[in-house]
């Protein structure tokens, strides 16, 4: 059992009586090393939620998760602050740098909490910005910085203290194609050297990086679907990509409207990935893109 | 390592917000320089009044009636109380036994004697002493006759001779040097035989009577004219060798025990115990006051914890991030007192420089000498430590209580 992470009938509860809010439902879930797995789902579905409990932030309210096949289910917050500092790196959609300090110090943060001294720090601070490409960025504070620029400083982060999982939620929630194609890069470069990877996103394109789309509705998982690198699994064109056609012709204004969106996704799908269009016009075959 | 990290994350976040940083350690500043500068003024004084004592010549002693001291038993005085005075008096025999003993090159008792020197009709003077003395007043009391001569101990003349201070020349005859002028009291007629120098300006402590309202007539006459000529109410010793003061003082102390089989009503007071007496004075005065000016130490500390309040959630969403990537409660615990910390002891820092600046400011515009002792300055140092301590614990539990989801919220 190579499972780094296990979830095994994780709630998690919000309010009580009346206002008890079900956030997470009995969710069961198995990661194995090295695994890049799209979360995907509505918004209030629980992704964000589900993401909290394995990035140790919050505590289930029922249920047990092992994390590299430790029980981590009732940890106290000292002993779940050290394993967020240690095993499990966070990239939010907001980036989340600190504005007072420059790159390489907000890299560096995660170790200043391990007491190591300056010097060090920043040494291995300047490692990390180097992986991602910012290695001329090292004093630039975040308002200097790009969009893209800024979430590769925070991924930069999230990798300093070398840990096993990266939690990213959202990632190129805030950025334009083309800076969410480098961090996508990049998260994927990751992937191959090792890293699990974990990644809420509401866009099906980025499912091509991952090796497994989970699903999310109303708190519990509705699909898990494993796929290749290079391809958007069938779920995911199912649940948002829309045929041209929809029946819904009553409400012609508002379907119109709607039918609008989707294709308009297939449109710049179409202008970014030229040898995509060939292989989308063949409805027959899923060719695996190299 | 983890100051270090604290201390360099405190200084940059106080660094970014500086004028805030400043508004806060100012009522710092100000605390810690009303308490240092009002307890270096009260150590001043104390300096100037030990200085004084020192301008009034050699070692003196003075005997007085009634147990007016308490002291512990390395000597120490521990209170004063010149109350215990009434009633009392000394004798023709203290003074006597006292004559006799070894080391003593002058005892000069003191007796008042009632009454209010006129000149004429329209010139008296009711605030002058007229007190009856014997020896070498001069000596004893460091002063020189400045007009005419000291008594001399010859009863052949039937007129009696008196030695005024100065106020009393000006006063009663509106003149520099009444010599051979005559006044009476009572219906005694008296002769101005000579006057005393201006005595030193006590005006800061009145560690000596102020002789210059004073006139000095003979204890022997005195005694023969009134009834209570023994009266004595102090008795001035001036021991031969200085230095041997305190053996003297001892020797002194055993007579009166022994005449009074053992029961203390009495006062032996070295020059030093004077000093003493009034430093003590002196310190309960500065303690108070500088209590008070404790307050605004108290407010300064009030107005940190309220700042840091501020900071702590204007800071929510930075709390959120840093507890994300694995600060623990009491890592960020730590980072937020550190911050209080260097504020107030910051402030600290300033605040005794300032002193500085405020001692050089009243010696240069004002008569008073302020002392700032160095321990002072180190213990406002540490009170300044103890004060961001203390204001600075609550906010910073807030900040490690917060949860780290609910707080990243506050990131947008």
């Amino acid at each position: 059992m190579n499972n780094i992470i296990q979830l095994q009938d994780v709630s998690k509860l919000y309010g009580f009586g009346d206002a008890t809010t079900v956030a997470v439902e009995d969710v069961s879930l198995q990661v194995r090393k090295g695994e890049f797995i799209a979360v995907m789902g509505p918004s209030g579905s629980g992704k964000s939620t589900l993401m909290n409990l394995i990035g140790l932030l919050d505590r289930p309210t029922e249920g047990m998760y092992m994390l590299q096949g430790r029980k981590v289910s009732r940890l106290s917050a000292w002993r779940r602050a050290r394993y967020r500092r240690d095993c499990i790196g966070f990239v939010f959609q907001s980036f989340n740098l600190l504005a007072t300090m420059t790159s390489l110090e907000n890299v560096a943060l995660p170790l200043a909490y391990k007491g190591m001294t300056q010097t060090r720090r920043l040494k291995q601070a300047g490692n990390a910005l180097e992986r991602v490409g910012l290695a001329d960025r090292e004093y630039y504070y975040p308002n200097q910085l790009s969009g893209g620029q800024m979430q590769r400083v925070a991924i930069a982060r999230a990798l300093v203290n070398n840990p096993e999982i990266i939690i990213a939620d959202e990632p190129t929630g805030n950025l334009d194609s083309a800076s969410s194609r480098v961090v996508l890069e990049l998260l994927s470069d990751l992937h191959k050297s090792g890293h699990t990877i974990l990644m809420v996103t509401h866009n099906p394109e980025l499912t091509r990086y991952a090796t497994r789309v989970v699903f999310m509705h109303d708190g519990t998982i509705v699909a898990d679907q494993s796929s290749s690198i290079g391809t958007v699994p069938d779920i995911a064109k199912k649940m948002y990509l829309k045929p041209k056609k929809t029946e819904e012709d009553d409400l012609e204004g508002v379907s119109a409207l709607m039918d609008a969106v989707p294709q308009k996704d297939e449109k710049s799908a179409k202008k970014t990935k030229k040898p995509k269009k060939k292989s989308k016009s063949s409805k027959k075959s899923r060719s695996k893109k190299s | 390592m983890m100051l270090k990290n604290n201390l360099r994350m405190a200084l940059g976040s106080l660094r970014s917000s500086r004028g805030r940083s400043f508004l806060t350690m100012l009522g710092i500043i100000v605390g810690i320089v009303s308490v240092v500068t009002i307890v270096s003024v009260g150590e001043g004084v104390k300096r100037s009044i030990a200085g004084e004592a020192d301008s009034l010549g050699a070692e003196t002693i003075t005997v007085l009636p009634g147990n007016q001291v308490e002291r512990d038993e390395t000597g120490t005085i521990t209170s004063y109380n010149p109350l215990q005075s009434v009633g009392y008096s000394l004798t023709e025999t203290d003074l006597a036994e006292i004559k006799k003993l070894d080391g003593i090159s002058e005892v000069v008792p003191f007796v008042r004697v009632s009454g209010i020197p006129q000149l004429d009709e329209q010139t008296q003077m009711p605030s002058a002493d007229v007190l009856a003395v014997s020896g070498d007043v001069p000596q004893v009391l460091n002063q020189e006759v400045r007009f005419g001569t000291w008594l001399e101990e010859d009863t052949s003349s039937s007129r009696r001779f008196v030695v005024i201070g100065s106020n009393v020349a000006a006063e009663l005859f509106d003149e520099l040097a009444p010599i051979g002028r005559s006044f009476h009291v009572n219906d005694q007629s008296f002769t101005v035989r000579g006057v005393f120098t201006d005595f030193p300006d006590t005006s800061i402590a009145p560690i000596a009577p102020d002789y210059d309202d004073a006139i000095f007539v003979s204890y022997e006459e005195n005694k023969q004219v009134s009834s209570n000529g023994q009266n004595i109410y102090q008795i001035i010793v001036s021991p031969e060798d200085p230095s041997e003061s305190a053996a003297v003082t001892e020797r002194i102390h055993m007579t009166l025990l022994n005449l009074r089989r053992g029961s203390i009503d009495f006062t032996v007071l070295q020059r030093s115990d004077t000093v003493e007496v009034y430093g003590d004075i002196l310190d309960s005065l500065t303690v108070g006051i500088a209590a008070i000016a404790g307050i605004s130490l108290f407010v300064a500390g009030v107005g940190i914890m309220n700042i840091m309040f501020v900071s702590v959630s204007e800071r929510t969403g930075e709390i959120g991030v840093r507890k994300a990537i694995g600060a623990t409660n009491t890592q960020i615990l730590g980072q937020f007192i550190t911050e209080a910390i260097v504020l107030s002891l910051l402030g600290g820092i300033f605040g005794v420089l300032a002193s500085l600046l405020a001692n050089y400011f009243l010696r240069l515009l004002t008569p008073i000498e302020p002392v700032i002792l160095p321990e002072v300055m180190i213990l406002a140092t540490i009170t300044a430590f103890a004060v961001g301590v203390l204001f600075g614990t609550a906010p910073a539990i807030k900040a490690a209580r917060k949860d780290p989801i609910e707080s990243l919220r506050y990131r947008l």
